[in-house]
């Protein structure tokens, strides 16, 4: 097994109102062989809310991956790919 | 002391009120003004609601009066005949204490039967001296009020006592003349020797907690307890907001980097600028916060670091409601509202560049402006808790 995957859940003004405060209880979503591959991190803002593009917030980093408009099931995914990249 | 080589003065109160009573029949009031702080203790007649008027009409009369330095002996005899006749000179009538502070530490006190004021200096108490004047209330009554100057010095602290608290605990076993005025200076020198930074805030809870004691935990009596502390003042850098030419990001974390003071950073990427300039990596603490708020960060260096407007706009309600400077919130609105509660000078570094994602009509809450909320909160903080605020934008 390779290194963990970063997963870097924004915790800013933006993304938290636009429903990333439901984000934070990923670690609690996961499967244990999962969890057991991944970290799980907060970040104070991911800076993607600052770039005026049609992406949504809330923001997730998967690895290098930013997933908008993030919700638990749209992360798992995010991260079974990245998962089956390495 | 502070930037101009003057003194901080810090000044609290606290209250209880007899048992059964819902209002306290004695009124603390505290005015900060240019270079003076005014503090005034009343002791309505009696207890309840008639005497909470009564005590809260003499403290306005005694503003007023000192902010428009009419001379103590006038405005102590004014407030005496308004409140004074012969038919109730005999019994319990209205009493208070008047302090009048510059921050040069010019203090003068005038008083009219609450017990004596206290002096605490160098772990001992000083008394200083009082001039007794007669003030005729009608032609054949007179009255005698007490007026004294000092010089304060640093590190005093001065404690107004209502008799419910001297008073308190008599007739039991323990205290059966009550705690008395010596009984109270004795108790505050022995909590100053061991804590010899003890905040006035901290001082008069204390007091108050032990006079309840002493009364079994049943009020007999409103007590009221106000301290005034001479001391350094207790410094908070408060950045807030990106600033609005990229070119400042490090200006701002400059500024962070070589305060002296507390520090607190209240926005996501704000704490990202400076953790980036400054090479301090950002860590949040990803739990639960029970005001629902978004989690807390830690930096080196910095004392706390939180998300920007809605932890901002929660403090400023809960300073807003609060009634006295005690602050229970276990929340992040609560750990902000204390750690700005703790200190004397508040700096505000604000950042003005707005993200325009956050005017969006289609969020699901209505951001407020940070500008705007940190006028808010810098009135609340000047005006109800008598900080030294300052707010400056970059
Ligand atoms: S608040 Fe989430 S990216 Fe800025």
């Amino acid at each position: 097994m390779g290194k963990k995957l970063t997963v870097k859940i924004c915790t800013g003004t933006l993304c938290y109102v636009m429903g990333g405060a439901d984000l934070q209880l990923l670690d609690e979503q996961l499967s244990p062989e999962l969890l057991s591959r991944v970290d799980i991190m907060g970040s104070p803002c991911l800076d993607c809310c600052n770039h005026d593009d049609s992406a949504q917030a809330p923001f997730v980093k998967v690895g290098e991956r930013v997933v908008s408009g993030a919700t638990i099931s749209k992360v798992i995914d995010a991260i079974k790919d990245e998962l089956s990249k390495q | 002391m502070s930037k101009s080589g003057r003194f901080f003065i810090e000044a609290d109160c606290l209250q209880r009120s007899e048992q059964g009573q819902k209002v306290s029949g004695d009124v603390c009031l505290q005015r900060r003004m240019g270079d003076r702080v005014l503090a005034v203790l009343s002791d309505g007649e009696g207890s309840g609601v008639r005497a909470n008027v009564t005590a809260g009409v003499i403290g306005s009369m005694a503003v007023n009066y000192t902010m428009n330095d009419v001379p103590a002996a006038h405005a102590a005899a004014a407030i005496i005949r308004t409140f004074i006749s012969e038919h109730n000179v005999q019994g319990g009538h209205a009493t208070f204490s008047i302090l009048d502070i510059r921050e040069n530490g010019a203090v003068r006190v005038v008083e009219f039967e609450n017990p004596r004021y206290i002096v605490l200096r160098g772990g001992d108490e000083y008394l200083p001296p009082r001039a007794a004047v007669e003030v005729e209330v009608t032609p054949s009554l007179s009255q005698t009020i007490y007026v004294s100057e000092f010089r304060a010095r640093p590190e005093d602290r001065i404690v107004l006592l209502s008799d419910g608290v001297t008073l308190s605990g008599r007739l039991t076993r323990r205290l059966p003349e009550g705690w008395r005025r010596g009984g109270v200076v004795d108790f505050c020198l022995t909590a100053t020797a061991c804590d010899p930074t003890l905040s006035a805030h901290e001082l008069c809870r204390r007091v108050i907690e032990r006079a309840e004691m002493n009364d079994l935990f049943a009020p007999k009596n409103d007590m009221s307890c106000m301290a005034v502390y001479f001391r350094q003042p207790r410094r908070i850098l408060v950045c807030t907001g990106p600033p609005f030419k990229a070119e400042n990001d490090a200006v701002l974390a400059d500024m962070v980097a070589r305060y002296e003071g507390s520090k607190l950073i209240c926005g996501g990427t704000t704490a990202q600028i400076i953790s980036r300039e400054l090479g301090r990596p950002v860590s949040v603490v990803l739990r639960r916060d029970p005001a629902a708020l978004p989690p807390t960060s830690t930096m080196e260096g910095v004392d706390l670091v939180t998300e920007g407007v809605l932890t901002l706009s929660k403090v400023k309600s809960l300073l807003a409601r609060a009634a006295a400077s005690e602050i229970a919130e276990r929340g992040t609105d609560g750990e902000v509202a204390r750690l700005l509660l703790a200190h004397d000078v508040i700096e505000f570094a604000v950042g003005t560049r707005i993200n325009p994602m956050h005017q969006d009509p289609s969020l699901p809450v209505e951001l407020e402006l940070r500008r705007n909320l940190v006028r808010d909160l810098a009135f609340l903080l000047e005006t109800k808790f008598m900080k030294h605020v300052t707010i400056r934008y970059i």
